[in-house]
């Protein structure tokens, strides 16, 4: 049951993404800058760092072929960078203990490193040029930004499911 | 032995392997789905749909209540521009029937221009610059068909880049690296062609290039769809020149567009089927010989060609 709610919480945050938040971007108030929504990825994160970097490696996968055959063309693309973006994030705790500070330090370097992924990917793949400097400021750092934003907002409600998960599997070792 | 014993890596090199020849598989311009796509893309478009209605309806709401403190001026402006319209609508007229005389009186046929709607609703929006698409709730089943232009109340916004049953994915004309170029139209003294391939995210502004160089292209001068070759119908509205630079090599022009549709609030729009398709081999055929993949059925593309030209005529 507690596994049920947190991949559902993840399902919602996913939709929430393509739907509502759109409604609410910057550009919608007629600003330049661009943040594209990444909920549910810094809920993988989430997860990874509470319950182990192969859960993140799966979270990330499963989204990320989601996002791949939703929006994209080419399938394969999220699906790698979202499944290497939670099995990283889960790695840390080898290095580190668990706190908030460790926690939002994390989200922004997975977060940044992810946006560089799939900018490096695309650039590789696709004809057009993008300027760098101008996609970093317009577009890779405020969509940053604004994720972590959001994971201090999550880091709570996100702590309790994935702590009922963990007590949920304890039991059953039992 | 130790190898084979390594079970973690095994199933990394596999798993590896799949991943890299499923983005070769699906990287290619695919003419149709898989089911299993359609399948997970109609269930969730159902689910988005659920979502995004309430929230554009709130935010319709919000919008309202901003308008409604611009009435009075608003008011006055619709009022001082309704008598140029009829003025206009009563020009279009006489300029219409006249234009059907003469076409009578050439016996020219092929209607470019024919065609029809389908309204239909945006349920989820992707805002990534790689994949900036819309999701929209009609799908093979009430007759959308890949490639098929889309356009909002104020002008083009992209084409339909994949069809599912009951929902399909429309690339937006502002996505970076759009697979399709747009033949389009500059509207002057005397109209030019040429090609949109590009969008420029920094300035959001189109870019259309291969116009012959000699005319000298107006600032604010409309663009519209040009209708030739694939499916969209000739005059659909683009936007309109912002600036007009010497080409590549000197021998066109490149003109930048400002596009007319607003792309941030995407609501409902409609899909356009022209009535006459042209086909790869240069036909022109009626467009329900084509199956949803954008190709001609083989039994059909025979008889089409045939059977065009006398159709064509009844084709209005």
């Amino acid at each position: 049951m507690p596994r049920f709610v947190l991949t559902l919480t993840i399902l919602i945050l996913f939709l929430l993404e393509g739907t509502v938040l759109q409604l609410l971007s910057p550009t919608a108030w007629g600003l330049s800058v661009v943040t594209v929504p990444r909920f549910a990825l810094v809920s993988i994160i989430m997860v990874a760092l509470f319950l182990g970097r192969r859960e993140g490696l799966l979270y990330g996968m499963c989204f990320g072929f989601l996002q791949d055959v939703l929006y994209g063309q080419v399938i394969g693309v999220y699906t790698l960078s979202m499944m290497v973006a939670g099995y990283f994030a889960g790695l840390v705790l080898l290095l580190f203990h668990r706190s908030l500070a460790v926690v939002v330090a994390t989200a922004a370097v997975i977060l940044f490193g992810h946006e560089w992924l799939l900018y490096s990917l695309f650039r590789l793949f696709s004809g057009t040029a993008v300027d760098v400097q101008w996609m970093l400021t317009e577009r890779i750092l405020p969509s940053v930004g604004l994720n972590l934003v959001f994971a201090l907002l999550i880091y709570l409600p996100m702590t309790k499911m994935c702590e009922s998960v963990l007590a949920r599997k304890d039991r059953q070792h039992d | 032995m130790s190898f084979f014993g390594n079970k973690r890596l095994i199933i990394l090199l596999v798993g590896l392997v799949l991943l890299i020849s499923v983005i070769g598989f699906t990287s290619r311009e695919r003419a149709s789905l898989t089911w299993p796509e359609k399948f997970l893309k109609d269930t969730f478009s159902v689910v988005q749909g659920f979502f995004y209605r309430p929230a554009q309806a709130f935010s319709g709401f919000l919008k309202e209540v901003e308008d409604a403190y611009n009435v009075y001026e608003e008011n006055r402006q619709l009022k001082a521009s309704l008598d140029q319209f009829a003025e206009m609508s009563a020009q279009l007229k006489l300029l219409e029937t006249e234009n059907e005389r003469l076409r009578s009186l050439l016996q020219a046929k092929s209607q470019l221009k024919n065609y029809e709607f389908r309204v239909a609703e945006v349920v989820a929006r992707n805002m990534e610059q790689w994949n900036d698409v819309i999701t929209i709730d009609k799908g093979s089943k009430n007759g959308i068909k890949k490639d098929m232009a889309v356009i909002s109340s104020s002008g083009l916004v992209g084409r339909v880049k994949s069809v599912a049953n009951f929902s399909s994915t429309v690339e937006l004309l502002t996505a970076a690296n759009r697979s399709n170029h747009i033949s389009a139209l500059i509207l002057g003294k005397p109209e030019l062609n040429g090609i949109i391939d590009e969008y420029d995210p920094r300035e959001h502004l189109l870019i259309m290039r291969k116009i012959p160089l000699g005319p000298k292209i107006q600032e604010k001068s409309q663009v519209v769809t040009s209708g030739l070759g694939g499916v969209t119908p000739k005059g659909l509205l683009i936007g309109e020149v912002v600036r007009v630079e010497p080409g590549d090599y000197g021998l066109t022009q490149t003109a930048y567009i400002k596009p007319s549709a607003d792309f941030s609030q995407l609501n409902e729009v409609l899909v356009v089927e022209r009535a006459f398709v042209t086909t790869g081999s240069g036909e022109l055929v009626p467009s329900s010989q084509v199956n949803v993949s954008g190709q001609t059925t083989p039994a059909d593309a025979g008889t089409g060609a045939g059977s065009t030209s006398g159709s064509l005529g009844g084709g209005r």
